[in-house]
């Protein structure tokens, strides 16, 4: 199972990867004894966290519109999660956990995103994204929280 | 070929890409903007050129990004790959091209050339750097969504105050807001200052003001001039309590919400100075004249004028006095020099006399004002007008050994302004310690304003944060006081971390604000900044509320709100609302979540919005607040007017 789950995940681990490395060695060169690194080595790189741009607008986004239930690090555990679980018995859906794509496919996120819960049988406290989010956005966001189980492994 | 924006396809037929209608065959060019452009605004076929005279654009970008504007390839690899994030709604590929923002050569046939790899056009702009060209149109914005480098870096200049020295593109030249020193002395003590001009950060971690790189004695000279400054006829204390009750000013100081703008031990909000420290700084009179009548002291400053009794005036001072104090702070054990203030000069004389020349050598006066006038100010280079020649001009100093590019240069300076400087010019800038994301951020803010290829007038956008608010007679004089414009705009005039109340007048019921003025509550609690309580007197109160009904409407709003609210539509109403999952984020009584305003909390909904504005709310409320959480639900007028009619109903 686990070696299954596993392959689902390798196309954005290894983005991932790569965006983490490249930003792990940066900051190793601006520490590095004090020397300054060059303008256009910084100002050349993403402005989010990765190395790829619709990751880091995802993380955006789902910043703005989703952590408050979901969890900075998609742990279904955002501030507002304790409100849903104990007044409605619902739980936000943890995307860091890689069970959860077990059963979560990329068809019914992106249904769930842009239709609310309701659209794919689960609850009415999943808002409908699609008219609030661009269609790109919403793209940008299921890649970004695709990739939590690599991103923020537990 | 066509003047103005438009498109032009050429081929015979469109290859469908995304959407799904079909597009006109042959070549289609079409005049500026508008109507043609947004009927042409469907799929697109390869090769094309998007063309826009008023910008100068000849972009054939598209020919190879194919999917730049179709979700189906997001995150794919280039060149297919779509556009990430919501950029391309504001800025249609079909108008803008892409080389405004991303540079390169659209014209170019072949990508290399493209993207400046070859052929000497202009190097494409990756990562960070597309950034930079936000500011060509958006000039004078301190805030940008998706520009957060030059964002950072814009708020960061404004908040050290650069156009103290130097002039700067977008931004109003010497707003200076550093405190005034007249007076100074009397409010304060020479171990504070000493320790202070040492390294202002040791005092307060977000100090504002940078540290100057001078030896002891320059700083006990400098300590023995501002000394000097004393007031004249000294603050009269005489008509507060000499005791004052430290409980209740605790109570005060939290129910004030002073840490929505200044930090306590790194904790608050950041927008002010910290006041972990600030029994240390000033003395009991200056505390008693800052909290009661801050304008005397602080003319141009954020700070709301509070409104306190004397009583309470000085039972916060007792507080903040022994509160906010540190015995270890300016501890002549710590730092012996400060036992000998004074001694390593000859005479009070000399010391004070060379205080002067260092303060106006230092150029203290850019920033301060101080008993002398204003004819010390010097100012710095005009940055607006640097350019390589700059380089030349400034020659090398050696041991230079990064490529004389005025990109380093200016990123070198900004980390390290004395470092890279000849010896005749190391105190004229001082160091700001900054880490290394706001030194980029300031650096691309800088460099970006030198951005010499500024479009046309009517494609730069104007931010409207910083423009004065204009408001007439008694309720101008109040918004000043209270300066509402701390935190909220009034359509989009104004700093705003909460709530923009330019249609207030016609979104909430006048007796639901005269009372929040007067007896705030939290509205949201995601919110680390909260309306303090100001202690608005009952007369104050009503001429507020007067004056936001009067000049803060929407006739949109209003007209929204001309429907029945009958029983049928109420009852249609709380189906909508209970089976739209709003109590997901809303509170109605002790069920709901805690990401919206709570609908029974502090006042029952009914009693404060109105039904225009939760119907135009409803409709788009991203339209109204950027960016809340609350997304769009996709509504029907009647649905919306349903929704209002039951929320109303809750009374």
């Amino acid at each position: 199972m686990k070696g299954k789950i596993t392959g689902m995940l390798i196309a954005a681990g290894v983005i991932l990867a790569a965006g983490a490395a490249a930003d792990s060695n940066g900051a190793a060169d601006s520490s590095a004894a004090g020397e300054l690194p060059p303008f256009a080595s910084l100002a050349g790189r993403p402005s989010g966290g990765s190395s790829d741009p619709a990751l880091d607008s995802g993380a955006r986004v789902y910043g703005i519109y989703c952590a408050r239930c979901h969890g900075n690090e998609g742990g279904g555990d955002g501030f507002n999660a304790y409100n849903l679980s104990s007044n409605f018995g619902v739980s936000p859906v943890a995307f860091s956990d890689s069970l959860t794509w077990r059963d979560l496919d990329v068809e019914g996120a992106r249904a769930a995103i842009k239709r609310g819960g309701t659209a794919v049988g689960k609850s009415r406290y999943m808002p409908p994204w699609e008219y609030t989010l661009s269609p790109l956005e919403v793209e940008d966001v299921l890649l970004y929280i695709r990739s939590m189980p690599s991103l923020f492994p537990e | 070929m066509n003047r103005g924006a438009g498109r032009i396809t050429v081929g015979v037929t469109g290859a469908l890409l995304a959407g799904g209608a079909m597009l006109f065959p042959g070549v289609a060019a079409h005049a500026a903007d508008g109507a043609a452009e947004k009927a042409n605004g469907g799929p697109f076929a390869v090769p094309e050129m998007v063309v826009n005279d008023t910008l100068g654009i000849r972009d054939r970008c598209t020919s190879c990004h194919t999917g730049i504007r179709d979700p189906g390839m997001a995150g794919r690899g280039q060149p297919a790959a779509a556009h990430p994030g919501g950029f391309l709604v504001d800025h249609r590929v079909e108008r803008f091209g892409c080389t405004p923002c991303h540079g390169g050569d659209g014209t170019a046939t072949s990508a290399d050339r493209a993207h400046g790899a070859v052929g000497g056009g202009k190097p494409m702009a990756v990562g960070r750097r597309v950034e930079m060209a936000c500011a060509r149109c958006h000039a004078d914005a301190l805030h940008l969504d998706g520009a957060p480098f030059l964002s950072l870096g814009r708020r960061s200049i404004d908040r050290y105050g650069c156009v103290g020295c130097h002039r700067i593109g977008g931004f109003a030249w010497r707003e200076g807001k550093a405190p005034d020193l007249n007076g100074f002395a009397s409010r304060s003590n020479a171990e504070w200052v000493y320790t202070w001009l040492g390294d202002p950060k040791v005092y307060a971690e977000n100090a504002r003001m940078p540290r100057y790189e001078i030896d002891d004695k320059a700083r006990d000279a400098l300590t023995g001039y501002l000394m000097t400054f004393t007031e004249e006829s000294p603050f009269d204390t005489t008509a507060f309590p000499a005791e004052g009750d430290f409980d209740n000013g605790k109570r005060l100081f939290r129910l004030s919400f002073c840490i929505s703008c200044h930090t306590v031990d790194g904790k608050g909000a950041d927008e002010a100075i910290d006041l972990g420290r600030v029994g240390n700084k000033w003395n009991r009179a200056s505390l008693l004249r800052m909290i009661s009548d801050t304008r005397s002291l602080a003319p141009d400053s954020p700070m709301p004028q509070y409104t306190f009794t004397n009583a309470q005036v000085a039972d916060l001072a007792a507080y903040m006095m022994d509160e906010l104090y540190d015995p270890y702070f300016a501890d002549p054990e710590e730092d012996s020099t400060l036992a000998n203030l004074g001694n390593s000069w000859p005479s009070e004389e000399e010391r004070v006399d060379a205080g002067r020349r260092l303060f106006k050598e230092l150029r203290c006066a850019n920033c301060h004002s101080f008993p002398g006038g204003e004819e010390w100010i010097r100012v710095g280079p005009d940055l607006r007008e640097m350019t390589g020649d700059l380089l030349v001009s400034l020659g090398r100093n050696e041991g230079i050994d990064f490529p004389w590019s005025l990109e380093e240069y200016v990123w070198r300076k900004v980390n390290d302004p004395r470092g890279m400087e000849p010896a005749e010019y190391r105190y004229k800038m001082p160091s700001y310690d900054l880490d290394e994301r706001t030194a980029l951020g300031i650096s691309m803010a800088v460099l970006a304003q030198m951005i010499d290829d500024e479009p046309t007038a009517a494609f730069l956008v104007h931010d409207r944060e910083m423009d004065p608010l204009e408001l007439e007679g008694e309720f101008g004089e109040l918004v000043s006081r209270y300066r509402c414009t701390s935190c909220h705009s009034f359509s989009g005039v104004g700093h705003n971390t909460t709530y923009d109340l330019g249609m207030e007048g016609s979104r909430v019921q006048r007796k639901w604000l005269r009372d929040y003025l007067q007896m705030p509550y939290t509205i949201r609690p995601i919110l680390t900044i909260r309306m303090p309580f100001f202690n608005i007197t009952d007369e104050q109160a009503e001429v507020l509320a007067d004056g936001i009904m009067r000049t803060r409407r929407d006739v949109l709003v209003e007209g929204e709100g001309d429907f029945r609210q009958s029983p049928a539509r109420i009852a249609a109403g709380k189906r909508l609302f209970d089976e739209s999952g709003c109590l997901a984020c809303h509170q109605m009584g002790s069920k709901g979540g805690y990401v919206g305003p709570s609908f029974t909390a502090g006042s029952p909904v009914g009693r404060k919005l109105t039904p225009g504005w939760i119907v135009r709310w409803l409709d788009d409320p991203a339209a109204i607040k950027p960016e809340v959480p609350e997304p769009r639900y996709g509504f029907t007028l009647e649905q919306r007017r349903s929704i209002a009619s039951y929320l109303m109903s809750i009374r």
